[in-house]
């Protein structure tokens, strides 16, 4: 219990001196509102327009949610497939790097092109920086069983399906699960870079189009305000598949 | 029960020998335990004997009924409980659940771990998980038992333990059991008959009947148990070292 107090503590006492160097940075070097603003002035400038934040910000978790659902189902699929065969595994694997080595701000235009602006395209920004760590950690999952549990399996003539089910995909799901946790730290990213250039304004403008918005009109306020809801967002999404996998991990934990 | 009747069998490996021609009969509800120096292809022979590998030439006939195999390790899976373990063959034949694990609950009661069958491996010590490994292997009522060194990896104690509850267990559900194991004492308490075997190629060297008075449980502490033991022991560890030469 007492560390669980200090586990909260700890990182709140952090913030609470991050906020008073910032504060006192911006007194002392008397740097204007558009540079830096004030904490109170983030505060305020929330506090003028929740609506159109608060949307936004519903607007990138929701991109943020069904791009890493994507990411997560897309890449445990690829992953078994390319677990299937080495010689696939040797053509394809190097082909999915792609999705890592390419910058994501170079694949959006193409996304925007591909989809035109709006959600499907940020999804798609999202799914394609998350997949890659689930593809790779459930390809290692799957590859590293002891071999003693595929001998019990086919001893007892299990099918193939029957052995990937119920031997192959529990034995990985330690190594899947770690790969979510990455991913769901990389999808935030990926949809605020996707909402950078494809992004649909009007109503329902998400947070990075929200930032671009505030950053040529100078508004550095109100781009601190999106920066900080973003990271809300990356936190939640986070937070939520880390209690989802510590929840299904119960029965792998030592 | 089940009977296996092998006819001249041999197995090679990349034109390495590993068993030469070997004729036996295993009779139903007999305990034969297979001894001989590691490496020597006890294990190849198991599998046969089992269908699990194809002879190079040669015939292995069994008569109907399942086969159960216990490893040495216990190879349980971390993530289902031991019953959902003990449960694992009937499941992967098709059987309900419901039916599937009130088997394994019965299983699990003739290795003495009714107790545990709600609990994750890793809750078990070395001991419980093997029973749990020879509960999953008995939970089909195979006809014949395959036993690859199952207690090798136990203390010495523990495995007196199993040995003794194994024995007890084979006495009342008389299946025909087949044991790979290198401890002589083992072989000769545990089964009615051994069969010694010669450093690779294995060549069956010796086959005999161990004492009587090893499987009578009130002579377990006498004298008169340990010199048969012993002697059946040295006989057979002779046979092996005249087979070196």
């Amino acid at each position: 219990m007492k560390s669980r107090i200090a586990s909260i503590i700890g990182p709140l006492a952090t913030i609470a001196v991050a906020i008073s160097a910032w504060a006192l940075l911006k007194v002392t070097l008397g740097l204007k509102d558009y540079v830096l603003p004030s904490p109170l002035g983030v505060v305020r400038a929330f506090g003028d327009d929740p609506t159109t934040f608060l949307s936004g910000m519903r607007e990138t978790a929701v991109s943020a949610a069904i791009g890493f659902a994507i990411a997560a189902a897309g890449g445990v699929l690829i992953g078994s497939l390319l677990s299937l065969s080495r010689t696939v595994e040797r053509s394809v694997y190097p082909i999915t790097l792609l999705f890592q080595m390419v910058p994501l701000v170079a694949i959006v235009p193409l996304l925007a092109i591909w989809f035109g602006l709006g959600r499907p395209a940020v999804v798609a920004s999202t799914a394609i920086v998350a997949i890659f760590p689930v593809i790779a950690n459930t390809l290692a999952g799957l590859r590293a069983r002891d071999p003693g549990l595929d001998e019990l399996f086919s001893v007892l003539r299990a099918g193939r399906l029957a052995t990937w089910w119920k031997l192959a995909l529990p034995s990985a799901v330690p190594s899947i699960v770690t790969g979510l946790r990455i991913a769901a730290g990389l999808a935030a990213i990926g949809t605020i870079t996707g909402e950078f250039l494809a992004a649909e304004g009007g109503e329902r403008t998400p947070l990075g189009l929200l930032i671009m918005t505030a950053m040529r009109n100078f508004a550095a306020d109100r781009v601190f305000v999106a920066v900080i809801l973003a990271a809300g967002v990356g936190f939640a999404l986070f937070g939520t598949v880390s209690l989802a996998s510590r929840l299904l991990l119960a029965r792998w934990m030592r | 029960m089940c009977s296996v009747e092998l006819t001249a069998v041999t197995r090679e490996f990349d034109m390495v020998g590993i068993l030469r021609p070997l004729t036996r009969t295993l009779e139903p509800g007999s305990f034969t335990a297979l001894v001989g120096p590691s490496g020597c292809g006890k294990t190849t022979l198991l599998r046969l004997i089992g269908g699990l590998d194809a002879p190079s030439t040669g015939r292995v006939t069994r008569s109907a009924g399942g086969v159960g195999f216990c490893f040495q390790e216990p190879r349980l899976l971390a993530w289902r409980t031991v019953v959902e373990n003990v449960a694992l063959p009937l499941e992967l034949a098709g059987m309900p659940r419901a039916r599937r694990l009130a088997r394994a609950r019965e299983a699990l009661h003739l290795v003495q771990l009714d107790e545990a069958a709600a609990r994750f491996p890793h809750q078990l010590s070395g001991g419980m998980k093997m029973r749990a490994s020879l509960a999953r292997a008995l939970v089909a009522r195979p006809g014949l038992l395959l036993l690859d060194e199952p207690f090798g990896a136990l203390d010495e104690v523990t495995r007196h333990e199993l040995d003794a509850e194994l024995r007890a267990l084979w006495e009342r559900e008389r299946f025909t059991a087949v044991l790979v194991t290198h401890s002589m004492p083992e072989a000769v308490y545990l089964a009615e008959r051994v069969l010694v075997f010669s450093p690779r190629p294995a060549r069956l060297v010796a086959d005999v009947e161990t004492p009587a008075i090893a499987r009578d449980a009130a002579a377990w502490t006498s004298d008169a148990l340990g010199a048969s033991v012993r002697e059946a022991s040295t006989a057979m560890l002779h046979a092996i070292e005249e087979a070196r030469r």
